[in-house]
């Protein structure tokens, strides 16, 4: 019974360490430069959706227009960030999220996302 | 009893390290610009004609481009192998990275990019694009939209 307990354990912790090597091969910097269309310094709020959209249809491998649990393994999305039942993920509700998080990135509250914003959450994360 | 206690609380653990807020760059702050999957970078080369699912239908691929004075000096090659190329470009690649097609009989030549992508109210999936062909040397450029077809085909709206 104790070497079942363990073994939950040492799963759960692995799956939470994966989430983070997963963070450490990520480049900021890169995603930023990519989503600054631009290239005026800033991602402002058509920038962010054009990116998000991007990131979901490339997601989207059966182009169905909804992220399926498979596919949803390739993203960082919570369980309870999903309203439908089923665990499908529209579009609209994959937008929806993701501005939460601009919001939240956005810490001088212009309305855009600077570079040191990005990071910042990126390095409190590595501080952790 | 104990035994049935350590399990419990390795449960909760378990649970609990499971479980996040919505918040989803709390927990992984790549979340917030996210990665486009898949999709390398650089220009892609179509594979050459006969084969592959190229099936791109509607106005003719790139509309007044090819369907005009240029389609008019393509073979039915070139033809062919533009089709092949776009439907690959719609379908699998990021916004900025090209398909290219070459046709060594003819010496005529293209790229094929997505730009920018979108969701009509339906659900369907549209890509706006740019396409160079180089035909008899003379470059020529063009932009429009296609849509894909609930089949898997894309559909030039533009």
């Amino acid at each position: 019974m104790r070497v079942t307990a363990i073994l939950i354990i040492a799963a759960a912790l692995a799956a939470r360490w994966a989430r983070a090597d997963d963070g450490k091969k990520y480049d900021p910097r890169a995603a930023f430069e990519e989503a600054d269309r631009n290239h005026d310094g800033v991602v402002d709020h058509e920038e962010f959706q054009e990116r998000i959209v991007e990131v979901f249809y490339s997601a989207d491998r059966n182009k169905d227009g909804v992220l399926d649990a498979v596919e949803l393994q390739q993203l960082t999305f919570p369980d309870d960030c999903k309203k439908d039942p089923s665990g499908r993920v529209t579009l609209r509700e994959f937008l929806r999220v993701r501005f939460q998080d601009y919001d939240t990135t956005d810490k001088n509250h212009d309305g855009v996302l600077e570079l040191d914003e990005v990071i910042g959450v990126y390095e409190v994360k590595k501080a952790r | 009893m104990a035994a049935r206690t350590v399990t419990t609380i390795a449960l909760v653990v378990a649970l609990a390290l499971a479980a996040s807020s919505c918040a989803t760059i709390e927990d992984n702050p790549k979340a917030v610009l996210g990665t486009v999957i898949g999709g390398a970078s650089g220009a892609g080369i179509a594979a050459l004609a006969g084969g592959g699912t190229g099936a791109i239908i509607g106005a003719g691929l790139g509309g007044a481009l090819i369907g005009g004075f240029i389609g008019n000096r393509l073979d039915a090659r070139d033809k062919r192998m533009a089709t092949q190329a776009a439907q690959q470009a719609f379908e699998n690649n990021r916004a900025g990275q090209p398909t290219a097609w070459r046709n060594p009989d003819s010496g005529n030549s293209g790229t094929i990019t997505p730009t920018r992508t979108y969701e009509l109210a339906n659900g369907q999936y549209c890509r706006e694009y740019q396409q160079t062909i180089v035909v008899g040397g003379e470059k020529n450029q063009a932009y429009g939209t296609a849509c894909r077809q609930p089949d898997g085909t894309w559909k030039i709206q533009s």
